[in-house]
């Protein structure tokens, strides 16, 4: 069989791309297959009930269009990335590199070309499935999952992670030297990062003032982007807001994760412009990312062995303990000999990798270090009042909101925790009542800062009983009563002295003069009822389709609110359980 | 012209490359033999721009190959293994080079396919070794290159095949004014067809030049004695090696063999003679002054 003379058509870079492509023609017929049968196959085969055909969808079905966007999401990443090291593969072996690397092709041509074959041949199917999703919304709206922007929104930003996830896992791919070290690199340094930044939110937890859960999430999606990419497409499909899949409220991640993939292909580029081909079959072809990866493995190696001798509980030992400090640096050493072993395939670099585990102990004392000092002002940081266009204190399982202009209240709160020492280790608690308060501020630029503190309610309990009882909490209460869905509420009403809990059916207005009343009677009251020590009941209202919705009504009265728990005796039970 | 000037190249501290300097015409076979891990593979890869050298420059007509597709195009490299892309079959190779090097001769690839006959639709990856071989080298060939590279180019083929390439490389320089440098450490593969030998060891050059030229600097003298002359008297000529058995002595010298010979008269021995060294004896003689000799890697 001969070949047609013919006039060469040269393209080198096309051509290559169009023979990985039409050699990854089967992987990519499966994919699609796989997720049609996902989407829309599973999720019209659940629309064949009948409840869900009777309802009106005019806004689509957003939590079956979070599965389908979750679902590509996460598959699409993982195959870019698999495609990619099978595409890259001829990196790591003399013979394919010498082929690829003599080919009339520049390096950066080489690079986009393979790794545009591995995009495309993750496009495709992403594109069907996201079409079929569109074809379902035009033809049988009835099985809509969403409107044709949401759909399309949630398109992009699957295509755009799945660019910046390539570039990213390009970086490791043209560090490496064998597809083992490559392996270990990329999955190391980011189980790695995960690992760290667990550590820095423990160490940060345990010794940082103000500290809180949000703080862990910031520092998650600063030290790995593929952690960034992931949590920021979750907000974007459930957003506090509300309003799912939109590019207008919510899309602005998109523009860093873009930012992103340039830099890592940028990255990505120039260092495979500089490797050196014959480094195919070593363990790295670029040195420092075995160094990082091996102080990484240095600094979780150390953590969780030192984890072994500061027990919790009656311990006395603590991270800067001596032998909080010497089972560290022993776990450190021990990682980063043993990471080093693995990868130069013995102990050749034995001294290298006790500096590399040195290196650990320095980067976490340091860190420890900083966290001690204040990290950089974060524990005495309280925003200007310019700045804030929203302020939050959670209290009592109660959020209360202010406005720019009455948030002054909650820095006067924050500045007495911050000047009175008021945040007091929660292992240490003494006999003071103490209370958990979470401080969040939207500031004006779009970001935003929280705050978590166990304060000493003794110390700051003018500021505290201020927003309390203050107008800000009760205008919410009573929006909150106006927004429920019923006219009729319910009220649980439980008593601690025999556990016994009643259910009434009030009207709204019924449950706003039991308000009107416990509003009333709380500056008589006064600042015990912060410490919830003399509690003897707690009310609960809801209206039935806002019971796992959280509660408008949500508070704990003691015996002084006389009036209260008299108003209450006129309501009529409908249940009643101990 | 290709060039090398100071060409070096070092992994990992050690110099696989070290001031190599040639140059090589168009139009001829060079064949390029060395020891094991004498840099043979490594001088190809530097010319065919998979390694960037780390000293000194090499390329065709003072332009290195290194990430310069326009000068790579002219290249085609053949390395000790042949490699093909995934999965692919030799028609579907065929194509692709066809797209990615600007001479690529349709003509020229089906007259290599009568003469080496495959099977153009089977995978690649279920040929024998040497059918691997004979599917690159058609690759190679019908890409027409300027430079044609090959890295131990007969390794794996019969004795037919052998023969059968010999003739295509040498008909190729000829009808296309190919040049083909061939990398092999069986010398006695690549004597017959190359023009130009030059002979690499720990990364240095150290013989080049035509086949006779080489030949032609080393002289075998045999001589017997009446009176055997102190070894030190030899000294005079440019030594390579000497043996004393009884009242013989086997000289090996570099020169001009009439000179060696005058000199070695000039002794009075019973008798005398030039006795011509093969290519490949000239460079093992090359090799042992190096100490690189089967005396020396026993010890």
């Amino acid at each position: 069989m001969t070949l047609k003379a013919s006039k060469n058509k040269l393209n080198p870079a096309v051509g290559l791309l169009g023979f990985t492509i039409s050699k990854n023609i089967g992987i990519i017929i499966l994919m699609v297959i796989g997720i049609l049968i996902f989407c829309p196959g599973l999720l019209l085969a659940t629309f064949q009930n009948v409840t869900f055909k009777q309802q009106n969808f005019d806004a689509g079905r957003p939590e079956y269009l979070n599965m389908v966007f979750g679902f590509c999401g996460v598959l699409s990443a993982i195959i870019i990335t698999i495609a990619n090291y099978i595409n890259f593969s001829y990196l790591y072996k003399k013979s394919s590199s010498d082929v690829f690397h003599a080919l009339p092709l520049t390096r950066t041509k080489l690079l986009i070309s393979r790794a545009a074959a591995s995009f495309i041949s993750v496009l495709i199917p992403l594109t069907i499935g996201y079409l079929s999703l569109y074809m379902l919304t035009a033809f049988y709206p009835s099985y809509a999952l969403g409107t044709f922007s949401q759909i399309a929104s949630a398109y992009l930003v699957n295509v755009i992670s799945v660019i910046m996830v390539s570039a990213y896992s390009l970086i490791f791919i043209v560090c490496a030297g064998s597809a083992f070290d490559l392996v270990l690199s990329y999955v190391g340094f980011n189980v790695a990062v995960l690992v760290i930044g667990s550590i820095i939110s423990s160490v940060s937890d345990k010794y940082l003032s103000g500290y809180s859960t949000e703080n862990t999430n910031a520092i998650m999606k600063t030290l790995s982007p593929l952690v960034f990419c992931g949590m920021s497409a979750e907000d974007f499909a459930f957003p506090e807001s509300g309003a799912g899949y939109s590019l207008s409220q919510n899309g602005g991640f998109l523009l860093k994760v873009s930012a992103f993939a340039v830099i890592f292909l940028i990255a990505s580029i120039i260092l495979y412009n500089y490797r050196k081909s014959e480094r195919g079959g070593q363990a790295y072809a670029y040195k420092f990312i075995y160094i990082i990866c091996s102080v990484l493995a240095g600094i979780c190696g150390g953590y969780l062995l030192s984890r072994i001798f500061i027990l919790p509980g009656p311990s006395k030992n603590s991270d800067l303990s001596i032998v909080g400090i010497i089972s560290f640096i022993a776990g450190a050493l021990i990682t980063t000999v043993v990471y080093g072993a693995v990868t130069d395939r013995g102990f050749k670099k034995f001294r290298k990798s006790l500096i590399y585990g040195a290196a650990s102990v320095v980067l976490y004392f340091a860190v420890i270090a900083v966290v001690f000092s204040g990290a950089f002002g974060f524990s005495s940081r309280v925003p200007e009042i310019k700045n804030i266009e929203k302020a939050i204190l959670s209290f009592n399982s109660e959020n209360i909101e202010l406005s720019s202009q009455s948030s002054e209240k909650l820095t006067a709160l924050h500045k007495a925790i911050i000047d009175r020492e008021a945040d007091d280790d929660v292992y240490d608690t003494v006999d003071t009542p103490h209370t958990y308060l979470n401080l969040t501020y939207e500031l004006k630029d779009g970001s935003k800062m929280s705050r978590e503190y166990f304060v000493d309610i003794k110390k700051i309990d003018d500021e505290l009983f201020a927003l309390y009882s203050g107008k800000e909490r009760f205008a919410q209460i009573y929006s909150d009563i106006d927004n429920m869905g019923s006219r009729m509420v319910y009220l649980d009403v439980e008593k601690y002295e025999n556990y016994e809990t009643t259910t009434y059916a009030i009207s709204k207005d019924q449950l706003k003069a039991l308000v009107d009343t416990y509003k009333n009677e709380l500056p008589r009251v006064g600042k015990k009822v912060l410490s919830n020590e003399e509690n003897i009941v707690r009310l609960q209202a809801y209206s039935h389709d806002q019971y796992y919705e959280g509660a408008p009504f949500y508070v704990e009265l003691t015996d002084d609110f006389t009036d209260t728990i008299a108003l209450m005796e006129n309501f009529v039970a409908v249940e009643s359980e101990g | 012209m290709l060039t090398a000037q100071n060409l070096t190249k070092i992994f990992d501290g050690v110099k696989a490359l070290d001031s190599v300097c040639f140059e090589i015409d168009d139009g001829c076979v060079y064949g390029l033999v060395g020891s094991n891990g004498s840099g043979k593979s490594t001088l190809l890869r530097c010319i065919s721009g998979v390694y960037s050298p780390d000293g000194g420059k090499v390329g065709i007509d003072g332009i290195s190959s290194f990430n310069n597709p326009g000068i790579k195009t002219q290249i085609a490299f053949l390395g000790d293994t042949p490699y093909f892309l995934p999965q692919s079959s030799l028609k579907e190779m065929a194509a692709f080079y066809r797209k990615t090097y600007k001479n690529f001769d349709t003509d020229v690839y089906n007259h290599l396919l009568s003469v080496f006959p495959l099977e153009v639709n089977k995978r690649l990856s279920t040929f024998s070794k040497g059918m691997r071989r004979q599917a690159a080298l058609i690759l190679m060939l019908s890409c027409k290159p300027r430079y044609l590279l090959l890295d131990e180019a007969f390794d794996g083929l019969d004795v037919v095949m052998r023969k059968t390439l010999s003739n295509i490389i040498i008909d190729s320089t000829e009808k296309y004014g190919m040049t083909v440098i061939i990398a092999s450490h069986n010398l006695r593969e690549i004597e017959d067809m190359c023009d130009h030998i030059s002979l690499l060891h720990k990364g240095k050059l150290i013989a080049d030049g035509g086949i006779e030229e080489v030949r032609g600097k080393i002289h075998k003298v045999q001589a017997v004695f009446e009176k055997m002359p102190e070894t030190d008297v030899f000294n005079e000529l440019d030594l390579m090696k000497i043996e004393r058995q009884g009242s013989v002595v086997s000289l090996v010298a570099r020169g001009d063999k009439d000179d060696i010979m005058r000199f070695v008269e000039s002794l009075s021995p019973k008798f005398c003679e030039c006795i011509d060294v093969s290519l490949e004896e000239a460079f093992i003689y090359e090799l042992e002054v190096l100490g690189y000799d089967v005396k020396s890697i026993e010890e």
